[in-house]
């Protein structure tokens, strides 16, 4: 930064020599005022101005005037010197110290016939501090009530308006009495139409007390807010930075807007006012880049803190023990200033978004606003017509803060909305998740159930009407009893089992349930002389086959199988499974196909058998179909959907 | 000659098949025993091909003397006597070292055949018994947790297959183009092969939890 500023400066025909100085003077924005330069004593003649033409008359400037320099508050009559105005005598450029008193008196001469008509106002900015202006003898005004007030006029533009009756044609007489326990001068001295010095001076009377003033207590506002959000949440450092910042912020912008020193014990109140603001500027700028650094989570933080404000603390010692050059603060401010810059930019480039970006944005634009204060400061060499805008800084990044601190809170309401929905699409789920499980462990509880049932069942019929069965058959057999004894215990024994079959687990095997019905009276068929062919496709499981239906399929097929045994007088049988599609809903359907007799189906009666079947397929939600011409066999099919309209 | 004896506690059903047995020329009855303590001397005694054991027995398990007998390391045939041959007990009869099983109801001269299959080196099957089979022995790629110490050769699986669909033995054979009689010893190595498995998985189950020293 100081080599550009070097290359700027150099580019302005600045005297080498002059530059060090200046730029000790002027490296923050503080006010520059150019050396008082002695000129020529020319009493009781018209002092030079230049003459500006508005719509509602001319303005003059005083370019030169006469002047007495002294100390305390005193202003002699004599010892006139002619200079060019403004007159200023910078503190910093003099050997005084602060609280010791200087006056300055200056006197302005110019012809009546130089400006226009009434209304007549006179306007002066920079002039400082304890004004009283006096026009052709006649005190018009006086900006302190008494002389021990400390007033604060440097960047202060002060209209006065000139009654027309203290003006007199020819020559007339303005008599500015300034004394100041600082710095001292005169400003630009304007004189005119008050309607266009009125313009020009509302303008900037709000863009240099007004704004200012409104800017930093709005600033300071912002940083109270902060300090309580910080209260609620204390592990975010960076807000107690910032508003400790606004803090700083206030006291350094102070002395621009205000008045009247705040103190008015002399001489402290001026020390204090002029020390604030190099000392606050340091540490204002300190407590921003700490801020800063915690924003962006920059590594080493507390360490690059902890150094800035420990080197803070020695510079600031060693400037008021010392009573040294006010460069020694301003040079590490502006390091601080561009080390602020360039990590506003480093994290612009790793985070482009509004939560960054506007922080990122503002970092970067303050070296600007720097280095145009330094150059209106030079340029205009503190005759208060130039306006600075560093004093907006504050304002402009605490409201930057701000609205990345509204984002964020905006994105953690969108986010705690999100969750939310989250949590109770993870409650649903959750919930759901348990209604299937406790479905699911209610169907093992039946499941265990019927298995315990079934056991129990089995074994009850094993044990039990089983074994009795085999006994007696076993005894009626050895007995040689009649032959419809032992069918009528084979048929029993028959039964049983089939009943003991449908009990099996098989999950909806049709195929393996009829091929073992099949399989049971293989032997039956085989004495009856039946050859049995066996048919089957692939078919998908029944779902709803349990025990119950199981049984349902299992007696009409046994039925079927049966009325072929004992009607027929078939010699061959073909059981099989095939898909099939029964109005327009797919299932499959069991045959039994006999080569016998058959029957006449128009003269078939519905015998107690078949109407036992067509019940039990009804109850199975299927179809039985009986298929017969005499001599022709039968064909009896059983039709079941693998899906069960409720 | 086929050497028989029985386990059998129902006095009616064991003088049936021990009267078949004698009246059998190939075959000689050599022991006849009616509950689980007679029929543990009778196993410690041995001298016999083919052991007919009923499951139920008064004091005791049947299975339990089936693995008695299967510890001897004999070759000795088992078949179940049983009423339904319903597929849980025969299943844990196989596991137990079965081989078949004969139903109380089956005509005797049946029952004689089965002997004679048995010992011949085929074993009896119901479609669903296979279908079970079928699936217990059939790796199930949910739960590779137990090694399968015995797998089902294509064959086999082929046979297991087809009777689970319902076919019996002859018509399998016909499929397969093989005799009925291997269809039967394909059934007889299953059962083998399930036996073998079922003896695996208890002693991984009995060494994953800790039961058994692993040296």
């Amino acid at each position: 930064m100081k080599h550009r500023l070097k290359g700027y400066l150099r580019a302005n025909s600045m005297p080498i020599s002059a530059l060090a100085m200046r730029f000790a003077l002027l490296c923050l924005m503080i006010f520059a005022v150019p050396s008082a330069l002695p000129g020529a004593l020319s009493a009781q003649t018209a002092s030079a101005y230049e003459v500006t033409q508005t719509a509602s008359g001319p303005i003059i400037e005083f370019t030169e005037g006469d002047f007495i320099l002294s100390d305390g508050i005193n202003f002699p009559d004599d010892g006139w010197e002619r200079l060019p105005n403004p007159a200023l005598y910078r503190i910093n450029e003099t050997k005084w110290r602060i609280g010791d008193t200087h006056s300055l008196i200056g006197r302005f001469r110019f012809d009546r016939g130089a400006i226009g008509s009434s209304p007549i106002a006179l306007h002066t900015i920079s002039t400082r501090n304890n004004i009283t202006v006096l026009v052709n003898g006649t005190e018009v005004f006086r900006n302190f009530a008494q002389s021990s007030d400390q007033m604060n006029t440097w960047y202060r533009p002060i209209l006065i308006p000139i009654p027309d009756d203290v003006l007199r044609p020819g020559q007339n007489e303005i008599i500015f009495k300034v004394y100041s326990e600082e710095s001292l001068g005169i400003g630009r001295v304007r004189l005119g139409s008050q309607i266009a010095l009125e313009a020009y001076h509302q303008s900037k009377f709000f863009w240099q007390i007004t704004a200012p003033e409104t800017a930093n207590f709005a600033m300071l506002f912002i940083g109270m807010l902060v300090f309580l959000f910080w209260l609620g949440r204390r592990q975010e450092i960076e807000l107690l930075w910032l508003s400790a910042s606004t803090v700083l912020w206030f006291l350094r912008n102070y002395q621009y807007y205000a008045g009247q020193a705040p103190f008015e014990l002399s001489p402290l109140g001026m020390s204090v006012f002029t020390g604030l603001h190099i000392h606050a500027s340091y540490f204002a700028t300190a407590a921003t880049a700490a801020f800063y650094l915690c924003f962006t989570k920059t590594a080493h933080r507390k360490v690059i803190i902890s150094a800035m404000f420990a080197l803070g603390i020695i510079l600031s010692t060693v400037h008021i023990a010392y009573t040294g050059t006010d460069l020694i603060l301003y040079v590490p401010t502006s390091v601080i200033v561009v080390g602020i810059s360039v990590l506003g930019f480093v994290n612009l480039k790793r985070n482009f978004n509004i939560e960054h970006g506007v922080l990122g944005f503002t970092m970067m634009a303050t070296p600007l606003a720097t280095w145009y204060d330094l150059y209106a400061a030079i340029t205009h060499q503190g005759d208060g017509s130039a306006t600075y805008v560093s004093i907006f800084g504050g304002l402009l990044y605490t409201t930057a803060f701000v609205i990345s601190f509204g984002k964020r809170a905006l994105d953690a309401f969108a986010d705690l909305g999100k969750s939310n929905v989250l949590l109770e699409q993870g409650i649903a789920e959750t919930r759901a998740e348990l209604a299937t499980s406790e479905a699911a462990r209610q169907e093992l509880l039946v499941e265990q159930a019927l298995v315990g049932e079934r056991g129990r069942l089995m074994q009850e019929m094993h044990d039990g009407i089983g074994s009795n069965l085999i006994t007696a058959l076993a005894v009626a057999r050895q007995q040689n009893q009649p032959e419809t004894t032992i069918k009528t215990l084979n048929r029993a024994l028959s039964d049983l089992k089939i009943t003991v079959d449908s009990l099996e687990p098989i999950e909806g095997d049709l195929i393996a349930l009829i091929g073992n019905l099949r399989h049971r009276m293989a032997g039956d068929l085989r004495d009856a002389g039946i050859a049995c062919k066996w048919e089957v496709d692939d078919c998908e499981p029944l779902p709803w086959l349990d025990a119950a239906n199981a049984l349902h399929v299992l007696r009409i097929m046994q039925e079927a199988i049966g009325n072929v045994l004992s009607h027929s007088g078939a010699d061959e049988l073909t059981i099989g499974c095939k898909e099939s599609t029964r109005n327009g809903v797919l299932g499959i359907a069991s045959y039994v196909i006999d080569n016998g007799c058959g029957f006449d189906m128009s003269a078939f009666s519905h015998g107690k058998g078949l109407g036992n079947m067509e019940a039990r397929a009804h109850s199975l939600h299927g179809h039985l179909k009986y298929n017969s011409n005499p001599d022709e066999g039968c064909a009896v099919t059983l039709w079941l959907p693998y899906k069960r309209s409720i | 000659m086929i050497r028989v004896a029985i386990i059998e506690d129902d006095p009616a059903m064991r003088e049936l098949l021990s009267s078949a047995v004698s009246a059998s020329d190939d075959m000689i009855l050599t022991g006849r025993a009616e509950n689980y303590a007679a029929a543990s001397g009778m196993i410690n005694a041995g001298g016999y091909d083919v052991l007919l054991c009923d499951l139920g027995l008064p004091d005791g398990n049947g299975a339990d003397l089936i693995r008695e007998e299967v510890l001897t390391g004999r070759d000795t045939d088992i078949l179940v006597i049983t009423i339904f041959a319903n597929q849980s007990k025969v299943l844990d009869a196989v596991r137990a070292g079965a081989r078949g099983y004969l139903l109380k109801d089956e005509r005797i001269e049946d029952c004689m055949e089965a002997i004679r299959n048995i010992r011949s080196g085929g074993s009896p099957i119901s479609p669903m018994i296979a279908r079970q089979l079928l699936g217990e022995i059939k790796p199930d790629p949910a739960k590779p947790a137990v090694p399968m110490a015995s797998p089902l050769s294509e064959r086999e699986y082929e046979v297991l297959n087809l009777l689970a669909r319902g076919f019996s033995n002859g018509e399998c054979a016909d499929i397969l183009s093989v005799s009925a009689h291997t269809v039967g010893t394909h059934v007889k190595n299953i059962y083998r092969k399930l036996e073998v498995n079922s003896r695996a998985e208890a002693l991984f189950e009995a060494s994953s939890q800790g039961l058994l020293a692993r040296k």
